[in-house]
């Protein structure tokens, strides 16, 4: 078997999750980070922080199941167990 | 200024390239008059390989970073060189006594202390914080930055541990990686980063001479480990952590789904089932419940393969992934 043949579907596994990477980490630039709550204090201040490194942290959990199922496919259609 | 950085990176990548290869014969007939071996498995008569050829990687880093040290006076190249000599010797420890997963890991995990004790102590020279993305610059991410921080080392040196399987799979993959980084790094003007990249290639160049098939030494967890956190502190000292984190994506795969089909840490003495099955040469992968779903099952999946097809395998997927990184640092400089 060529090795381009035995390779093709895991590289374009990693390309898919090298491009949800990118993305994922724009949302949470772009969106997670800037939320800012109304009422101030250091309560609301830790309030904040821990929301954002939730919704964060959300979203990386999902950018990981997304790659282990892309995986679990490849597992199915390679024959598994 | 451009020409003459072009020359400090191909001085420091020959001195790095020369300790190691001159190193290696030494260290090898001293592991194998010390007892200190290794058996291929995956060959048919078993031989016995000298084992913690990574001390050769160390040593040319070492020397690659000094003469970097000595002509900038950055003590960023002291901050790389520590943390790659901590690590190292966490992987030397590993070597002779055998270390528990959980406490190799939590101890890896510390390898980011040398990194931070030099940041404190020369907050002009050394910056960290705020990765660079493409197309939108500079992420503002401050808190989850920190607390990812003590990951920066500690993911990257066991995700290359991981990978140090097969016959020069590591040390070829990590060449790709370091050329990628030192590509990238020279795209996007970072000089420091092209030094470290270009010292950590000189180094693994030379050991990959020595360790590719069929190997002649193996670098044990004082090499993988070492090179891994090399990666890891190129990416956060120079501030390339997006690239690095791309070019290491065939070992965080690995790590990530033979991990996950484990379900928790276990070192490789640990694990009840091989991801591999090896016959007469040839290398098939076990699907039986309980085997590791790492690289190599995986791309044995697709059909039975000898070594040193595995091998290129390997090396064409960490290829791609040097692409991706190179094509990450070019869209780095694309601001939208």
């Amino acid at each position: 078997m060529r090795v381009f043949e035995r390779v093709k579907e895991l590289a374009l596994i990693m390309i898919i999750a090298w491009i949800s990477m990118i993305i994922m980490l724009i949302i949470i630039d772009r969106f997670i980070v800037p939320i800012t709550l109304m009422k101030k204090g250091y309560m609301m201040l830790l309030f904040e922080s821990l929301l954002k490194i939730t919704l964060s942290s959300i979203i990386a959990v999902g950018w990981l199941y997304l790659w282990r199922n892309l995986v679990k496919r490849y597992i199915k259609k390679f024959g598994g167990n | 200024m451009s020409m003459e950085n072009y020359s400090i990176i191909a001085e420091i990548l020959i001195a790095s390239f020369l300790s190691t290869f001159i190193a290696m014969p030494i260290i090898m007939k001293v592991m194998r008059r010390l007892n200190i071996l290794g058996i291929d498995v995956h060959k048919p008569d078993r031989p016995d390989v000298p084992e913690m050829g990574g001390i050769g990687i160390i040593l040319g880093i070492a020397v690659g970073a000094f003469i970097i040290y000595a002509w900038t006076g950055n003590s960023k190249y002291l901050a790389y060189i520590s943390t790659v000599s901590f690590v190292g010797l966490i992987g030397l420890i590993d070597d002779l006594y055998i270390l528990k997963a959980k406490v190799k890991t939590m101890l890896t995990i510390m390898g980011f202390l040398p990194l931070l004790i030099f940041a404190i102590q020369y907050p002009s020279q050394i910056v960290l914080g705020r990765p660079e993305l493409p197309f939108i610059g500079r992420l503002r991410l401050t808190i989850i930055y920190w607390l990812l921080l003590p990951f920066a080392i500690a993911v990257p040196a066991n995700a290359v541990n991981m990978m140090d399987t097969y016959n020069g799979v590591m040390s070829g993959s990590v060449a790709i990686a370091s050329s990628s980084l030192l590509i990238s790094s020279i795209i996007l003007g970072r000089w420091d980063s092209a030094y470290m990249s270009a010292i950590l290639l000189g180094a693994i160049s030379a050991f990959y001479y020595y360790n590719r098939y069929p190997a002649r030494v193996f670098a044990g967890d004082v090499g993988s480990l070492s090179v891994g956190a090399a990666i890891g502190a190129i990416s956060v000292l120079g501030r390339v952590e997006i690239i690095g984190v791309t070019v290491l994506m065939p070992f965080i795969m690995n790590a990530f789904h033979s991990l996950s089909s484990l379900g928790g840490l276990l070192e490789r003495r640990e694990i009840k089932e091989r991801p591999v099955i090896v016959e007469g040469g040839i290398l098939k992968a076990n699907v039986k419940k309980g085997a590791p779903e790492t690289l190599a099952n995986l791309l044995l999946r697709k059909g039975e393969a000898t070594e040193l097809e595995l091998i290129n395998a390997y090396h064409l997927l960490a290829l791609i992934a040097g692409l991706l990184g190179v094509i990450t640092a070019i869209l780095m400089r694309v601001k939208i």
